[in-house]
């Protein structure tokens, strides 16, 4: 793991030095591949799958990780739209990508400040951020293009405590790919 | 500005990421990409996963096969001899629904009917998702080198899954039916009531722009309607679970497809659909009555009364053995005939009774066997039997009562089976029946619609009467229940399959015999009773066209011992003695108890009993 420390004006962590993060190319290049693979067959087996979204789970993983907001956001950008490609033919591309952008953006920015090692708060912005992000799609979808969507609170929150809880899973066998 | 841009550099590069794409977007909603093209971005997107989808899938399935086929058998043995049952019941299925799908098939050809068949498909596995919650798009791994094209139905046995939107190469994206941007024409295989399937955002599927006002129930089974041209007609949709009120009039139906939806692993995709008239090859040989059906007009406005009059029967062998049970009506002759059509009704009504006739005229009267063996050894008299078995509704016969579901007395030694007009024109007259010989084997069972006129018996002078026809009032009631009253001691009848009422005015008297096989001259007979057309034959009476015509203008006649009366729908006559217009002498034939005295003052008119001139 390949660490630098930076000093960040108005972090909320304790510690005055956070820690950022490298990854090899081949995992940056597999994970997030692996991640949109998984979530387009999974379903075929385990129909629920579809509420979990391992691809935005990368996303955070990898922003909170590298702790920079413009490798956040490019990566978010990235992964959305491979997303949107397995999507419909009637599923624009950049829903996905927009949503995730923002996600990528909002979560390296956020890693600056908080100490985001810790499980419970990974579980928390896990579960902040599929909610923003689940708002976003429903805004895109229905505010811009003008798409039949709905929203469900109860669905959101229960699909947002499924993947916040699958996070602290993934996130602690994503730290053993971190670089030293 | 440097300082500008270093402060907020990572917001501008946020802002120009989040532009870019909201510039991609506004360029796809407002030049959306043509039918069958691809964006490039997605064709590589896919080709990149769908290897990796189908080796997985690929050595899943070897996995599962491997362990289901050679290592865990527990319960096969128990398992095939349930099947092994189940094939056997499912072959009486088959053989019952055999006829019935002949009968369809011999109709829709003389209707001129084209079928949709499914002709090719492609097996296919599904090897991947959208991943997505918002899109339920599915992968399955035949693409256009496998001949796959867009919008084809996509398939399976319990039901169908819904249709191919993109092809690449090497797979295709099918769009299910539960999608939110799905439509499917459907329908609901009951009531027949047409509407749209479409799927919602939660995965639900619904039925809908279905009337409010109609009369849907939970359990009823959806199928395809045909009407978006991709899917067949007739395959299966699903079943409906609940009904609700929606907004704009319309039903909220909410439909659970048959195909499992979540658990779907091998689909067929339609390649090739044919439109053709359907198959009557294996249906016997064609009986001149099918073509001469075929060639005959089905409709003719019905002609002034006084015409009418004069038509007694004529043609009726036409309309009775027109496509085992397809009434035609007759060529009017010169009296006119107001003969209902009864195309369609008649011939399915009449259908139940196939074969009964034929068991009927052989057993000495007994009609009931539907189907059957009986039936299909009979098989070329399924027309005529049909149509034996379906005498004018309501209409009166030999005792010149009118009524409900008639009855045929008939006759005929060796399973001739009479055959009652299906002519409304015979109004009144169902019967003829047991003009041949006299053995009066009641068959019949009346199952079908006839027109109702009604027929004055007007007394214009000491002991005459004046014979006319008042109205000619096609009906096309369905008579229910059908009675059958054998003279002879056959036994009575039965079925009842479709529906009556019976209605009917004959009040008159005259017969008229007739005939057999081509030539159906109608006579009045002073005297006698009824006036009918009826070929007594077997086979040949579905054939017995008759075109020959005498009309009548006027007929006085002497007075009718047997008064004008009504006779409730349902009940069975019995037969005159007349002349069957052969030449031969009928046999008295006694005449049943139900029927009821005579009245020795016969109302000049009479209405048919439950006549609903708009039905």
């Amino acid at each position: 793991m390949t660490t630098r420390s930076m000093a960040f004006r108005g972090s909320f962590t304790s510690r005055e030095q956070v820690a950022v993060y490298e990854f090899s190319w081949p995992v940056t290049v597999v994970i997030p591949l692996a991640a949109v693979f998984i979530q387009a067959f999974i379903p075929v087996e385990v129909r629920f799958l579809p509420v979990i979204d391992l691809p935005m789970m990368v996303v955070i993983f990898f922003a909170v990780a590298r702790r920079n907001p413009i490798s956040g956001s490019i990566t978010g950008a990235i992964i959305g739209l491979m997303q949107d490609t397995l999507a419909g033919p009637h599923h624009p591309l950049g829903m996905y990508g927009i949503c995730n952008t923002i996600i990528g953006f909002a979560a390296s920015s956020l890693g600056v400040k908080i100490d985001v090692e810790n499980p419970g708060t990974r579980f928390l912005i896990t579960y902040i951020f599929f909610i923003v992000h689940q708002g976003i799609y429903y805004g895109i979808a229905h505010g811009l293009l003008r798409q039949t969507a709905e929203w469900s609170w109860s669905h959101v929150a229960l699909s947002a405590l499924a993947n916040a809880l699958l996070a602290l899973f993934l996130f602690a066998l994503l730290d053993k790919l971190k670089q030293k | 500005m440097e300082t500008f841009l270093g402060r907020y550099r990572n917001l501008i590069v946020l802002a120009a990421i989040l532009f870019a794409q909201l510039i991609g977007l506004a360029v796809q909603v407002k030049l959306p990409s043509q039918q069958g093209q691809t964006r490039l971005i997605r064709f590589w997107a896919v080709a990149a996963i769908t290897p990796f989808e189908k080796a997985v899938v690929h050595t899943q399935n070897w996995v599962r096969d491997t362990w289901r086929g050679y290592l865990y058998l527990h319960g096969v043995r128990r398992e095939n001899r349930q099947l092994r049952a189940q094939i056997e019941r499912m072959k009486l299925d088959e053989m019952r629904l055999n006829e019935d799908a002949k009968m369809a098939r011999r109709i829709q050809a003389l209707l001129a009917f084209k079928e949709q068949y499914v002709e090719d498909t492609v097996a296919a596995q599904v090897i991947g998702t959208s991943g997505s919650d918002q899109s339920r798009v599915l992968y399955i791994d035949k693409g256009s080198r496998d001949g796959i094209k867009g919008d084809m139905a996509v398939i399976t046995p319990t039901g169908i899954v819904g249709k191919v939107v993109q092809v690449f190469p090497e797979s295709s994206q099918v769009l299910p039916i539960n999608d939110q941007l799905s439509g499917v024409g459907a329908a609901l295989k009951d009531t027949r009531l047409q509407g749209i399937l479409k799927g919602a955002p939660n995965g639900t599927t619904t039925l809908q722009y279905v009337m409010a006002d109609e009369k849907v129930e939970p359990g009823e089974e959806v199928i395809t309607s045909g009407g978006d041209r991709i899917f067949p007609k007739g395959l299966p949709v699903g079943k409906v679970v609940s009904v609700e009120p929606g907004k704009d009039l319309f039903l909220n139906i909410r439909i659970v497809p048959t195909a499992r939806l979540d658990r779907l692993e091998e689909v067929l995709v339609v390649t090739k659909i044919t439109e053709k008239p359907p198959d009557t090859k294996d249906l016997g040989p064609i009986r001149a009555a099918d073509i001469l059906a075929a060639r005959l007009p089905t409709y003719q406005t019905p002609p002034p009364p006084a015409a009418m009059a004069g038509n007694v029967a004529t043609g009726v062998a036409n309309a009775a053995g027109a496509a085992g049970g397809t009434a035609t009506t007759p060529p009017a002759g010169a009296g006119g005939t107001a003969a209902r059509p009864n195309v369609g009704a008649a011939g399915i009504a009449a259908r139940p009774n196939s074969g009964a006739a034929n068991v009927a005229g052989a057993a000495g009267g007994t009609a009931t066997t539907p189907a059957g063996a009986a039936g299909t050894a009979a098989r070329p008299n399924v027309g005529a039997a049909g149509i034996a078995a379906r005498p004018n509704a309501g209409t009166a016969n030999a005792a010149g009562t009118t009524g409900g579901a008639a009855t045929t007395p008939t006759a005929s030694g060796g399973g001739a089976v009479a055959r009652p007009n299906a002519s409304p024109s015979a109004a009144g007259a169902a019967s003829a029946a047991g003009r041949l010989n006299g053995v009066g084997a009641g068959s019949s069972s009346s199952t079908a619609t006839a027109g109702v006129q009604t027929r004055t018996a007007t007394p214009v002078a000491n002991g005459v009467t004046k014979l006319s026809t008042t109205t000619g009032v096609n009906s096309g009631t369905r008579s229910a229940g059908t009675v059958a009253t054998p003279p002879n001691g056959g036994a009575s009848t039965q079925n009842g399959a479709v529906s009556s009422n019976g209605t009917a005015s004959a009040t008159q008297r005259n017969s008229v015999a007739k005939g057999t096989s081509s030539t159906a001259t109608p006579r009045v007979q002073p005297g006698s009773t009824a006036i009918s057309a009826a070929s007594s034959d077997g086979d040949s009476a579905a054939t017995a066209t008759s075109t020959q015509q005498r009309p009548i203008k006027k007929v006085i006649v002497e007075p009718d011992p047997l008064p004008v009366r009504k006779v409730p729908a349902g009940t069975a006559n019995s037969a005159a003695p007349s002349n069957n217009g052969t030449g031969l002498t009928p046999k008295p034939v006694q005449k049943p108890p139900q029927q009821a005295a005579p009245n020795p003052n016969p109302a000049p008119t009479s209405q048919p009993e439950g006549t609903n001139p708009q039905r």
